[in-house]
């Protein structure tokens, strides 16, 4: 048996409805947000969970916790997961930070990888406190099946960190809707992708939400 | 809008069952009824989306699986040699134990950068990913928006995906996997291709789902 990443993203929040900023300030999931998190407690419920690894924000755990308090299934909770630290654009809409940090936005946008958001995260720090944390996991645990639920920057910057694919492209290259489910295998010769930004186990009118 | 390519892989076939090697004209059995079945699924789901074309590999079991769609809406299959299976020379028809057994270095070497070595007589990973390319620059060019739909082969659409996200194209076998029927939608955007799913099989009812396939 192999070892299985199934990495989940948080529910729907209103910085997801809006696109604004959202990286330390911690909100809840809306309504919507926590029946997404039902959804899919209800499809995998049934997989042999061997841990699950969280985001230490409220969205996060609100996100895990229909799955795991059924099952009695400990959180660990892990820095290293948290989303991008947006520094002085956080809670701000793209047309503000557009306005007020007009040059470095740019940058950013052109280059996340090693650019931050002014006094925030640069893409390569996220990829170095993330990697950490799946390292803990390969060591830990040879075979099973890992959940680790996170956010919408890290999530992605860890795909293109197992995929070898520049983390200054995670913007780019990767749509990664709320409550989206993307399965990773580490097998014999490397991350093997088994499906990415998974959405099938919502129901249809949370899955045509608009949002980012 | 904006341009958003549907890669699909054909249904269930004799060889996807198995995992023998199957690449070209010569050695095309087509779906079963499985992959019929698979086929049949896809166009059910899909078929409320406005789609602007449809490009197919010229091998059967690609049409085949592009046929119920277009039956359906009446869209005129465009035939793309870019978009067929690797040639596997003389691993044609092979079981990969078969082919460790008689080509044993060369397969491991095969299997470790597929992108710069080719079976004996076959293609190199490489010359896959540049016909295809020319497809994708081809479809580029005549659409600027809408939803274009790619029936192709495991190994080929592994390969376009891994140019399009910037992944060395000899980690194609390594990094996908791609079972029959499954979808990949990449949106071609100001910033290049924006993955939005991989491997996608939700249009498949849990018996089609849970058929064992290479």
């Amino acid at each position: 048996m192999s070892l299985k990443l199934y990495f989940l993203r948080h529910g729907e929040t209103t910085a997801s409805l809006t696109g604004a900023y959202c990286g330390r300030l911690d909100l809840e999931l809306t309504p919507s947000g926590h029946e997404m998190a039902e959804d899919f407690a209800k499809l995998y419920r049934d997989l042999p969970w061997t841990a699950v690894f969280c985001s230490p924000l409220k969205r996060t755990l609100a996100t895990a916790k229909p799955l795991c308090e059924p099952l009695g299934l400990e959180i660990h909770k892990r820095d290293g997961l948290k989303e991008i630290y947006y520094g002085k654009w956080e809670g701000k809409s793209p047309e503000e930070v557009n306005r007020e940090f007009h040059d470095e936005y740019v940058r950013w946008l052109a280059d996340p990888g090693w650019n931050a958001p002014t006094e925030g995260e640069k893409g390569i720090d996220i990829s170095r406190r993330s990697s950490e944390v799946l390292e803990e996991i390969e060591h830990t645990y040879l075979s099973g099946n890992i959940l680790i639920v996170s956010h919408k920057a890290t999530i992605r910057i860890m795909l293109c960190y197992l995929l070898g694919i520049d983390v200054g492209r995670f913007r780019d290259r990767i749509g990664m809707p709320v409550a989206s489910v993307s399965i990773v295998e580490l097998a014999t010769h490397g991350p093997l992708v088994h499906v990415m930004g998974d959405r099938s186990h919502l129901r249809e009118d949370l899955r045509k939400r608009i949002g980012t | 809008m904006s341009l958003k390519l549907y890669f699909l892989r054909h249904g269930q076939t004799a060889y996807s069952k198995t995992g023998g090697y199957c690449g070209t004209i010569e050695n095309d059995p087509g779906l079963t009824p499985e992959g019929i079945k698979m086929a049949i699924a896809f166009a059910d789901m899909y078929q409320d989306i406005s789609w602007d074309a449809v490009y197919v590999s010229p091998l059967r079991r690609a049409r085949q699986t592009a046929e119920p769609l277009c039956a359906l809406l009446n869209i005129k299959m465009q035939i793309r040699e870019g978009l067929k299976e690797i040639a596997y020379g003389k691993w044609e028809g092979m079981h990969p134990n078969d082919v460790d057994f008689e080509f044993h270095d060369l397969y491991v070497r095969w299997l470790t950068d597929p992108a710069w070595t080719s079976p004996p007589g076959g293609e190199r990973g490489i010359d896959i990913a540049r016909r295809s390319s020319d497809v994708i620059a081809e479809i580029e060019q005549v659409h600027k928006k809408g939803n274009i739909l790619l029936v192709s082969h495991k190994a080929t659409i592994r390969i376009i995906l891994c140019s399009l996200m910037g992944i060395d194209v000899g980690r194609y076998r390594d990094r996908f996997v791609m079972p029959v029927a499954a979808v990949s939608v990449v949106e071609l955007c100001e910033r290049g291709p924006l993955f939005h799913t991989i491997a996608n099989r939700s249009h498949l009812d849990e018996y089609l789902r849970s058929l064992p396939c290479t």
